[in-house]
């Protein structure tokens, strides 16, 4: 029983002495560009650490869901302790904190960061400096953190790990030549970054005595033992079966368990300042546990929860229905499930002429729509419809009262509408000089406001631009990557609302509104989107026993048509007696088929409609 | 009463596009027909033994048998079944097999009908076919049934070939008015799974007519024929007064009938409700062996038992194909189906777009309907 025994050691340490314990603690985190290597760094660790047997070694074992390991990105930050035998003959406890590697789960990365002392900051020997390594190392920079730079696949023949290494030198002024070089894929330069790590990143401070402030860095829910929280204590010292105090939730929990996270839970008696490691307390609901909480003693009160908690909110919002009209029960289940283990998730009720009862439901950013998408299809098996993402707006009336919509058929009557706001945000863009002129007019198309520009070295650009939260959650990073080669990457935070000049643009079949399919949008691009949607609409839309028209509308005014053709000919030609089985079998078919068609007055969709028009390019 | 069907499943070559059970090249239809006229009597004495309404002798090709065998077979029904009484019995002829000793024989067995495969008056298409007759053939079998004396006679139309114009199609249409035959099927030609044809659309060899060619070919079809004095009755049978298909008829009304031979399917109600239908195996060298073992029942396949649901679904998607249309009040006196109640607002928009017509009682397709019929059938579904 390695844990206990490791138990033993740490609280042998800590009844000791504190400073001792606290000096053997290094709490660290990577922080890297997606591909960049930082799974497969983690797992070199684990192996060197011996955490993991080898034979036990699946790849990427930080990654635990599904999505992440197909996808090489981590969505939830996850933490892990190793043991180390330094070359100065002590043994380290190694605390590794694993960061969400995307755009839309940056406060995360913020809390994950809040919880370390160090970052390991790896950087792609051949593919350069990344916006949202930027982004994060900034962030880490904001928390103090001892950075510590490292290229990886130095052993591919396209690594330029000089020129790689004086931007580095440029940005963070590590001078170039002591920059490590590794190969996370083969193990080379593994051991020598280790023993950096714990001569260079300081082991953690704070009191035992003082009273309890251990901060949330991430929870999950556990189908039999409720939300667990991830810790890292920073002062004072918790124990098992202590009354806890969630200052943000403002609710109190028996710590039934608290213990240490190796590859999976081992309980310990104890957990003091410098630690990291979760707590358990049949806490029914993951949102009492909410990423950036202090946890603090019931009846010794910290004075101050941790600065920095920050209630999620999401940005993109988007109707969520189910395929078949019966399955809106399992839908509302699935949907509270997910939100146990993903408190981002806001939902409720909403209903649709054109796709009856669902859901509207808000996310983190377009990467996070996608996650819950999938898995509501492969974890619940269910078929949905989405209808176009859109932002959170502010109407403005002329009474001057200001609401807040989520849904673009929430836009009151031009009588008593004055003007919407919509919400900007700053947006980095990094890419190699050659592409700055083809970003520049994606950033113009999608009415961005440049701001800035910097040089990080010769070849590369850091572009800065104020730009609408709308003009991005929409294929904005995929027209980016385009744009570039693949090269560019994309960072961005919520910089405020502003004034826009936006309209409500309907799509009307047959004179009926579509209004699965109504959007915000600005003005100068209403016509183009509406010419846009109606003629993939006409692709979309087979042909029925009438004429179907097409019309994108703003108010009463149309101002994009197409019309689908009705159905010619749709006739057997012989029905005798050896084809009536036949037929009547084609024709419970397709009544079958039927089902799956969304009734717009009286023309048939096909659910494939909706889907379509949302994957289509603007 | 009961409608009777025989199968023959023999011809000469294959039709390009054609998916009926067959096997081409055999001379011996002995065993054949020993075997169907035991069959016959071996389900007669099951207890599918109504007096006898219509007869039809299909194929396949019955004129592949001479008109021995076809006495043979006819004097094994009459045997079986009560026949007396039958109004109707027809025989499907291909043209080179038509000669008038054929025709004056199959007279006196008592044919009243003849269905003769004409397909097409012109050489090129008769051979995109694979048809085993040319033009002059074609032309010269129609000349001796119109003269040969039976009660009525059909002639079959293909229309819609690939590359077929217009002009082509009122030519064909022109040649068969000369004979006044007085009934017509026309039948839009249809790219059936697992035919020659399909084969040679797959491969890109032949790319089938475009839906809005096909429709006017079939509004020509609808024209020529109903101004000079046919009754359009059914999708794709027209008929001078007085000469609709007995037979065919009894198909699109659910009326009892009974499938003989390999490949034939029968309907027939149960005392206990609902009905069954069923199909013969589709082998010929099956079907023999196990008529002579006395199995009748077990050349069934496909047995199902419809319930009223489903046949009401069924009799909802045969009668619309008719002049009279669905009637309504059978249809919810008989199947419990009352489609004014549940599809009102459906029967009011197809009446709007001028595809149907209706009153109280029924609902009829008009020309522009009958182009569609159907998706208007299958808006109508439950």
């Amino acid at each position: 029983m390695e844990g206990r025994a490791y138990y033993a050691r740490s609280c042998g340490a800590a009844t000791e002495s504190m400073s001792l314990h606290q000096s053997r603690i290094r709490n660290f985190c990577i922080i890297a560009h997606i591909d960049h290597g930082k799974s497969t760094l983690a797992d070199r660790l684990l192996e060197l650490t011996e955490t993991v047997a080898q034979r036990d070694m699946q790849d990427q074992v930080l990654d635990s869901m599904d999505l992440e390991r197909e996808r090489g990105i981590t969505i939830k930050s996850h933490a892990i302790q190793m043991q180390y035998p330094a070359s100065d003959g002590i043994s380290y406890t190694l605390n590794l904190i694993d960061t969400p590697g995307h755009v839309d789960f940056s406060y995360e990365v913020s809390r994950a960061l809040k919880a370390c002392e160090g970052a390991i900051l790896v950087i792609d020997a051949a593919q350069g400096i990344e916006a949202q390594t930027i982004s994060n190392l900034l962030l880490a920079l904001d928390h103090d953190l001892e950075i510590i730079p490292v290229l990886n696949k130095v052993d591919l023949p396209s690594a330029r790990p000089d020129l790689v290494a004086m931007s580095v030198e440029n940005l963070i002024g590590e001078p170039a030549e002591d920059v490590l070089t590794i190969s996370a894929k083969t193990g080379e330069g593994v051991q020598d970054l280790v023993e950096a790590v714990i001569a260079r990143v300081p082991p953690p401070k704070g009191k035992v005595s003082a009273p309890l402030r251990a901060l949330i860095f991430d929870s999950i829910f556990n189908q039999y033992r409720g939300a667990v929280a991830y810790v890292r204590v920073f002062e004072g010292a918790l124990k098992r079966r202590d009354d806890i105090y969630f200052m943000a939730a403002d609710r109190t929990y028996a710590a039934e368990e608290i213990g240490v996270l190796r590859l999976g839970m081992e309980p310990a008696e104890e957990l003091v300042a410098g630690d990291v490691g979760y707590v358990i307390g049949s806490i029914k609901d993951v949102r009492d546990t909410r990423v950036g909480d202090t946890i603090t003693h019931a009846r010794r009160r910290a004075a101050a929860p941790i600065a920095g908690f920050r209630e999620v909110k999401p940005m993109v919002f988007s109707g969520v229905y189910p395929a078949n009209a019966e399955d809106f029960e399992d839908l509302r289940a699935s949907l509270a499930r997910l939100q146990l283990n993903d408190s981002a998730i806001v939902y409720e009720p909403e209903t649709s002429v054109a796709l009856g009862f669902g859901f509207r439901v808000g996310f983190l950013g377009l990467l996070h729509m996608e996650i819950v998408q999938e898995r509501l299809d492969r974890e619940f098996g269910l078929d949905i419809i989405t209808t176009l993402p859109n932002v959170k707006y502010e109407i403005v009336l002329t009474s001057g009262t200001v609401q807040i919509i989520e849904n673009p058929n929430k836009v009151p009557a031009g009588n008593v509408l004055d003007h919407i706001r919509e919400p900007y945000v700053k947006a980095e863009i990094i890419t190699p000089t050659d592409y700055i002129g083809n970003l520049m007019k994606l950033c113009q198309e999608r009415r961005g406001e440049y701001m800035n520009q910097t040089y990080l070295d010769q070849e590369r650009v850091s572009l800065e631009y104020q730009l609408p939260l709308a003009e991005i959650v929409f294929d904005f990073y995929d027209r980016l990557k385009s744009f570039s080669r693949g090269y560019a990457s994309l960072d961005y935070e919520l910089s405020g609302y502003r004034r826009s000049d936006l309209i409500k643009l309907d799509i009307l079949i047959n004179g009926d509104p579509v209004d699965a399919l109504s959007a915000i949008v600005h003005r100068t691009k209403a016509f183009e989107m509406g010419r846009k949607l109606t003629s993939r609409l006409k692709e979309l839309i087979p042909r029925q026993m009438f004429e179907v028209a097409i019309q994108a509308a703003i108010g009463s005014r149309v101002i994009a048509r197409t019309t689908v053709r009705a159905v010619r000919k749709d006739v057997t030609a012989k029905c005798y007696g050896g084809d009536i089985t036949r037929k009547r079998k084609l024709l419970e078919k397709q009544k079958e088929g039927k089902k799956r068609m969304k009734h717009v007055g009286s023309v048939e969709v096909p659910q494939e409609a909706f889907l379509a028009v949302l994957s289509m390019e603007r | 009463m009961a409608g009777l069907y025989i199968h023959v499943p023999f011809c000469r070559q294959r039709c390009t596009y054609c998916d009926f059970y067959f096997v081409a090249g055999q001379r011996d239809h002995s065993a054949f027909v020993a075997a169907l006229c035991r069959e016959l009597r071996q389900v007669a004495r099951r207890g599918f033994s109504e007096p006898v309404s219509t007869i039809y002798i299909g194929g396949g090709t019955p004129s592949q048998l001479t008109s021995q065998d076809i006495a043979r077979i006819l004097r094994g029904l009459r045997k079986a079944y009560d026949a007396a009484a039958a109004e109707e019995v027809t025989i499907e002829l291909n043209p080179e097999d038509v000669t008038a000793p054929y025709l004056q024989a199959l007279k006196k067995l008592g044919i009243s009908r003849v269905s003769v495969g004409i397909q097409s008056f012109f050489d090129d298409e008769l051979t995109f076919m694979n048809r085993s007759h040319d033009a002059r053939q074609a032309h010269d079998a129609l000349a001796l049934v119109a003269g040969a004396g039976f009660r009525s006679y059909t002639v079959d139309l293909i229309f819609g070939l690939p590359g077929q114009t217009e002009d082509r199609w009122a030519q064909n249409l022109d040649r068969l008015r000369a004979f006044d035959a007085p009934h017509v099927s026309t039948y839009s030609l249809t790219i059936e799974p697992k035919t020659p044809l399909q084969k040679q659309v797959a491969r890109g060899l032949v790319s089938p007519l475009p839906d809005q060619a096909m429709a006017t070919l079939y509004q020509m079809a609808m024209d020529t024929l109903s101004s000079h004095g046919y009754e359009h009755y059914e999708i794709s049978s027209f008929a001078q007064p007085g000469h609709r298909a007995q037979h065919n008829s009894r198909y699109w009304s659910h009326a009892n009938y009974l499938g003989f031979g390999p490949s034939a399917h029968s309907f027939w109600w149960q005392r206990t409700g609902g009905a069954a239908r069923w199909r013969n195996v589709r082998s010929l060298r099956q079907y023999v062996a196990l008529i002579r073992g006395g199995q009748s029942d077990a050349v069934c396949e496909d047995h199902e038992i419809l319930s009223l649901p489903a046949l009401g679904l069924e009799r909802i998607m045969l009668a619309l194909r008719t002049a009279e249309g669905v009637d309504l009040l059978v249809l919810k006196e008989t199947y419990d189906m009352d489609l004014l109640a549940t599809k009102g607002e459906t029967i009011a928009r197809l009446a709007q777009a001028g595809l149907v017509t209706t009153d109280a009682r029924s609902l009829r397709l008009t020309d522009r309907g009958k182009h569609i019929c159907d998706r208007v059938t299958a808006s109508l579904l439950p």
